[in-house]
């Protein structure tokens, strides 16, 4: 995108990912020729952080404040050109005082000091819960296993780094095009950082280039916003993929020191988890990504007791926060793995053990919510790879199974709203206006689906948008809760223009609400924690010998379809991660804070080449509270991946594996 | 420096910076913003357009290296509003969720299926090798190559998977 008189803009980051900030010298970048401004901290006219739960986040660190990652951002140039700006980024001296970072979640957890500048104690949020008397319980029982399991962090690799445009508007005010994943929490966040009332920031929505969580947060919109409104032109600022990579936040390494018992049928009998995610300098959404692991921990199975502690622990290594699957991922692999080494002492298989498991409708699951008929899904998706699963079995193929669950939404006790708008207009053209961020995923084809459906219009006269002008705020799109939301708020609206006659001009709004989930902290007997879970079962099939994945057979239930095509390419893209997730996807860090995998090469993210072939089973059990019984699709098809790919690799060479990821072609062992 | 190169069928004559990276000069200078940036150091393959009948990398070359070049942009494939073969094939094949892949992805396909019109399924893979996605996991993408591979030798792409299944 461009627009008449536009200025480049170039953030300058952190050279240290915990020092002191003792002078920031912008002289040389200024002598350079093409060169309009530079903005530090010392020109925000409002508050100097954001953040979309905590408002923790600096957009600038200041001259005496301290780093606390390798993201934060010094100073933004504005120039003539990006070639320019990003020169005279690099011309700027800073001078520091160097401290030691904690780069080690567990040293961090344990120290006096702080780890963050401004912030008090590393311990950014603990989710605890217990059912019953677990300890006794797996004291009681004929198998139990302890062990801990250990995940990575993972860089998102959208292939789209971030890109901001702000422009200033004749009234004074400020047009922002934003690629980020909710329009509403950027521009309440520019217009803090910025000291302006909401009236004078729009923010547009651009389609971005992949998110799959990583562009929740803020990135540069503020700063590029700041740099705008001061310099009164037009700037666009878009990240090099190495600041893509420093900045935004990723998938949270979590240990996980898991003790699982079953009696002597393979019926499991307690769960006992203990979490410790690094969760980086900032809030972003960590605690709710250990929360979510916690709620997770005991998988789609039932367990009479239940006793899980899930803590967040800030350091100096890169942000964590959302990323497809949020947490669900992290707590499933380590209880996949449990369940597998427990088959095997109880003597069934995989495919049996989960089958004896597996909730059923009017159970109590994990932190004690009841389950309903949508549950319904677990047991299909397992009986549809059933076949699968014994066929290669019989062909003497390495198989390894998983089963998993992952809740739509938020639920935890927020309240989530949604609101969408329909207008008819003078030509014939009908505007959706919904709150939900297109990338990639369809959600503007769901919408215009629904709006169709409902209205029995042709969809060449839908106009799907997503913009401020409307007060249609919603938060992130986030969660799976794309579909099942924005299906609910625009047949909502199509209703009430349906009942008013569908008149020219007049907006009808619609809303779907979902207000009676519980946190976790809550004492309610049978909280409700989620509205909605969607399951997915998946078996991968490898070569015997060299343990190379040959196929993935995913069933998926995702309520109601309605967009098969879509629905199968989110699930194939979700495995084509969770296999590099469990195979060689890492975003590690050496002792100074510093990522190590600093290009997309060495990401290893899977190649063509690589891949196998992926069959998808769509499968439809309705959610009995949701618009049409749908559930959330988008992240599932990578939570159940990793263990599966577990279970198949230990059939090539007996190892059982805890640590992701694993590498590819392991070796046979004689 | 002065180059001039025929982009799209138009010979075009700029002034030039010497280190400006091709991709730079297609987007910036001609304003041909289909061609994408993914990562500037030649691995993800977005940046990907015809030179002289070849598919290449956009960021691996200097714009002065391609003077007096043939160069096709992924806007110079549909002819007279017509999509391209290769486009039509990723619109029917759901080849694409968020995009950013796809112009390169398709001008990656054109110098594949210029060498070879009958590919396997492998070898389309081994063809599109130098090209990331992040979103589709690959298989449409795949299917949309051997959509465009069967039009282009004049014969009916075989059905999608879900019109034969459902
Ligand atoms: S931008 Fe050229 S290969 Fe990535
Ligand atoms: S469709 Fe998003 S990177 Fe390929």
């Amino acid at each position: 995108m461009r627009v008449p008189g536009m200025l480049h803009g170039a953030l300058r980051l952190a050279d240290h990912a915990r020092a002191d900030v003792l002078g920031i010298d912008t002289e040389a970048a200024e002598a350079l020729e093409g060169v309009v401004a530079v903005y530090t901290g010392d020109h925000v006219p409002g508050q100097l952080s954001v953040g979309l739960i905590h408002t923790d986040w600096p957009v600038f660190i200041p001259i005496g404040g301290r780093t606390s990652y390798l993201g934060d951002v010094l100073a933004i140039v504005v120039a003539e050109t990006q070639q320019i700006a990003r020169e005279a980024a690099e011309l700027i001296h800073i001078s520091y005082d160097v401290h030691i970072p904690f780069t080690d979640a567990s040293s961090a957890l344990d120290s006096e000091e702080d780890a963050v500048w401004g912030l008090d104690g590393n311990v950014l949020s603990r989710s605890v819960y217990a059912r019953g008397d677990t300890d006794a319980a797996l004291a009681d029982s004929a198998h139990v296993i302890s062990e801990v399991f250990e995940t990575q962090r993972v860089e998102h690799a959208f292939l789209e780094p971030e890109s901001t445009l702000a422009v200033p508007r004749e009234d004074g005010g400020l047009h922002v095009y934003s690629g980020g994943q909710g329009v509403w929490d950027d521009r309440d966040q520019i217009c803090a950082v910025l000291d302006l009332p909401t009236d004078e920031v729009s923010v547009q929505l651009v389609s971005n280039g992949g998110a799959f969580g990583g562009k929740e947060d803020m990135s540069n919109q503020a700063q590029t916003a700041l740099a705008a409104h001061l310099s009164g032109r037009p700037v666009k600022c878009t990240l090099t993929r190495e600041q893509s990579m420093l900045v935004h936040a990723k998938r949270h390494p979590i240990r996980i020191d898991l003790s699982v018992g079953c009696d002597g049928d393979g019926k499991l009998t307690g769960v006992k988890a203990r979490m410790i995610g690094d969760s980086g300098p900032y809030a972003s959404v960590g605690m709710k990504v250990l929360e979510r692991a916690a709620g997770h921990a005991s998988g789609p199975y039932v367990t009479p007791t239940i006793d899980v502690e899930a803590v967040a622990v800030r350091t100096n290594n890169p942000v964590c926060g959302a990323f497809r699957g949020f947490g669900a991922n992290q707590a499933q692999f380590a209880m996949e793995g449990a369940l597998d080494r427990l088959a095997e002492k109880v003597g069934i298989t995989g495919w049996e053990m989960r089958s004896r498991n597996v909730v059923e409708p009017g159970v109590i699951w994990g932190p004690g919510q009841r389950m309903d008929d949508g549950c319904l899904g677990a047991r299909q998706c397992l009986e549809a790879v059933k076949e699968a699963y014994e066929t290669a079995r019989s062909e003497g193929k390495a198989v390894g199974l998983g089963l998993s669950l992952k809740n739509s939404g938020l639920g935890n006790g927020f309240k989530e709203v949604a609101r969408a708008v329909i207008r008819f207009r003078e030509d014939g053209q009908v505007e959706v206006r919904h709150c939900w961020t297109e990338m990639g995923q369809g959600v503007h084809t769901v919408a215009l689906q629904v709006a169709v459906t409902e209205l029995g219009v042709e969809p060449g006269r839908i106009e799907v948008i997503v913009d401020t002008s409307r007060e249609l705020g919603a938060g992130q799109t986030t969660g799976s809760r794309g579909t099942l939301m924005a299906a609910g708020s625009v047949k909502a609206a199509c209703e009430a223009a349906i009942a008013d006659g569908c008149q020219i001009g007049v907006d009808y709004p619609g809303e779907y609400i979902i207000d009676w989930t519980n946190s976790l902290e809550e004492d309610v007997e049978e909280p409700i924690l989620h509205s909605t879970f969607g399951y997915a079962a998946q078996v991968v099939i490898a070569d015997p010998e060299t343990g190379k994945i040959e196929r993935v057979v995913a069933a998926q239930d995702v309520g109601k379809a309605i967009n098969p095509t879509l629905c199968e390419g989110q699930v194939e893209g979700a495995v084509h991660m969770g296999l590099g997730y469990a195979l060689t996807e890492d975003f590690p860090t050496d002792e100074t804070g510093r990522p190590t995998n600093m290009t997309l090469r060495s990401l290893g993210i899977i190649r063509p080449k690589d891949m196998p072939d992926v069959d998808v089973i769509l499968v439809e059990a309705p959610d009995p509270g949701s618009p049409y019984g749908v559930k959330g699709v988008g992240e599932l098809g990578l939570v159940p991946t990793a263990g599966a790919v577990a279970a198949a690799l230990h059939q090539v060479d007996g190892v059982w594996r805890a640590r992701l990821p694993f590498g590819v072609h392991q070796p046979v062992s004689p | 420096m002065q180059v001039s190169m025929t982009v799209n069928g138009k010979a075009v004559t700029a002034d030039v910076e010497p280190r400006t990276l091709l991709v730079h000069f297609i987007r910036e200078s001609l304003s041909l913003t289909g061609t994408h940036v993914g990562c500037e150091t030649s691995y993800c393959g977005a940046c990907t357009v015809v030179v002289n009948g070849r598919s290449t990398k956009s960021c691996t070359m200097l714009a002065v290296q391609a003077d007096g070049a043939e160069i096709t942009t992924i806007e110079g494939l549909a002819s007279n509003g017509d999509l391209h073969p290769i486009q039509e094939g990723f619109w029917e094949r759901h080849g694409l969720q968020c995009g950013y892949c796809t112009p390169g992805m398709i001008m990656s396909a054109v110098g594949l299926l210029d060498e070879n019109p009958s590919p396997s399924e492998d070898e389309i893979r081994h063809g599109l090798e130098g090209n990331l996605c992040r979103c589709t996991g690959y298989h449409n993408i795949v299917k949309a190559v051997e959509y465009a591979a069967a039009k282009m030798r004049g014969e009916e792409p075989a059905p999608a998977e879900w019109e034969v299944t459902s």
